[in-house]
């Protein structure tokens, strides 16, 4: 993907240039969409958060000038989708609603957003895939409920392995913030796990 | 640093030397630590285990979001070629500026007209009818020329000044003489004297009568312009 030379079709405008930013989703949809997810943990408002993030950032096509530098437009991107998770955090904060769908879930994990991932694989000893399944299903609720700024923090450092100046760039704060954020939030993820120590394979429990 | 932060620095290699090795020393002795920092790393890599979450759907925009096709002046282009213009044009008139510098035959220079006796100034001549200097000829400078009223009314004077020898002659007999009273009348009415004969400058004296001399000036306006209307193009071919 040439993307400076797709951004610079897409600032051109009409179908073309259209066609051009479609090419740039195609290639950043899933990460924008995870990174969605993993901070507003739904799926209905995680995929409303991505679609605004693209229709935001072709309206802003325009104003894109680092065409050169590449993955620019990957912050950019990333930038977005961070600041439109938070604007729907702070949404849902100012108008509670409990879902219908939450109601029905209750604690079984296999109602959990994204839950079928977890099914064991044919070639796993199912005791172990169970069990393995149980703590990533353990770590999914844990980072729920993590405060939404170290949860996203988490989620671009551990769960997409941006370094430090990216995340900081992302959440658009200080390099200290992000790691204050991110030490509180492992911290916070290994209290929840050490109060639950069969969760913990024997290697990690001494 | 807190432990938290330690242990989460140590996880992403965002810690020095130094202070590395300081936290492996504490690692070494605290048990607590060991188990804090085991647990931070299982939380990582499950984390990073998780599942990637499939799309419910693509976020490719529709059709109807195109929008009109712009016509992208391309100034970037224009600031380019237009520094490049002036560069060269730069060039051509400094090439033009050196040029005027060698002989040209074309061009012959005025000759220069010595002013007349009566429009220079002759300052000694003045203090000689002053009575300050009774005469001061250095040798080897230009001999004055002189007014046919002045040389007749001072042949003593100017039988000094002619002299052939090559000394200084410092006949100043009447200035030792000189009481301050006198110095005080004699040098205003001297110096009124010497702005009444200074010629005034006029136009023609002023404008070079040497043609090459203009030729010389334009090209370094031009050239000076020209430089810097190509750093302004480059400066905004640089900022676009």
């Amino acid at each position: 993907m040439d993307e400076p030379a797709l951004i610079a079709d897409a600032q051109r405008g009409g179908r073309r240039g259209l066609d051009a930013f479609n090419t740039l989703v195609l290639g950043y949809q899933s990460q924008v969409y995870n990174v969605a997810y993993r901070i507003l943990g739904d799926e209905a408002t995680a995929a409303d958060a991505t679609q605004d993030t693209f229709i935001s950032a072709f309206k802003h096509i325009q104003e894109f000038r680092n065409v050169s530098n590449t993955g620019s437009f990957k912050s950019f991107l990333l930038r977005s989708v961070t600041n439109a998770c938070f604007d729907k955090l702070r949404y849902d904060k100012r108008r509670p609603a409990t879902s219908l769908e939450g109601l029905s879930e209750g604690d079984d994990s296999d109602t959990e957003p994204g839950s079928n991932e977890f099914l064991p694989s044919t070639d796993e000893n199912p005791a172990d895939a169970i069990e393995r399944a149980d703590i990533r299903h353990h770590i999914e609720h844990a980072m729920r409920l993590l405060p939404p700024d170290q949860r996203a923090a988490f989620v671009l450092s551990d769960l997409q392995h941006l370094n430090y100046e990216e995340i900081a760039d992302a959440m658009q704060t200080s390099l200290g913030t992000v790691k204050s954020r991110l030490s509180r939030a492992r911290a916070k993820l290994r209290g929840y796990l050490l109060s639950q120590p069969e969760l913990l394979p024997e290697e990690y429990r001494h | 640093m807190t432990h938290d932060e330690l242990i989460s620095a140590y996880v992403d290699e965002q810690l020095s030397e130094s202070e590395r090795a300081v936290f492996e020393n504490l690692l070494r002795e605290d048990a607590a630590l060991q188990r804090s920092m085991s647990a931070t790393r299982f939380v990582i890599h499950v984390a990073q285990q998780l599942p990637t979450a499939t799309l419910p759907h693509s976020f490719m925009l529709p059709a109807s979001m195109a929008q009109p096709e712009r016509m992208r002046f391309n100034w970037r282009f224009v600031f380019r070629i237009g520094s490049a213009i002036a560069a060269a044009l730069f060039v051509v008139l400094v090439g033009l500026d050196l040029s005027a510098l060698l002989p040209r035959p074309t061009f012959q220079s005025a000759p220069v007209i010595a002013p007349s006796p009566q429009e220079a100034p002759q300052p000694v001549l003045l203090a000689t009818q002053l009575g300050i200097i009774e005469t001061v000829q250095l040798t080897g400078l230009p001999q004055a020329p002189r007014s046919p009223q002045l040389a007749s009314s001072d042949s003593g004077a100017e039988a000094a000044v002619t002299a052939p020898q090559a000394r200084a002659t410092k006949s100043l007999n009447s200035l030792s003489k000189l009481t301050p009273t006198m110095i005080a009348t004699a040098i205003p009415t001297a110096l009124k004297t010497a702005i009444a004969l200074t010629p005034v400058p006029t136009l023609a004296s002023v404008v070079p009568t040497d043609v090459s001399q203009t030729w010389a000036t334009w090209p370094r306006l031009l050239a000076g312009l020209v430089l810097a209307f190509g750093a302004v193009l480059a400066f905004l071919g640089w900022r676009k």
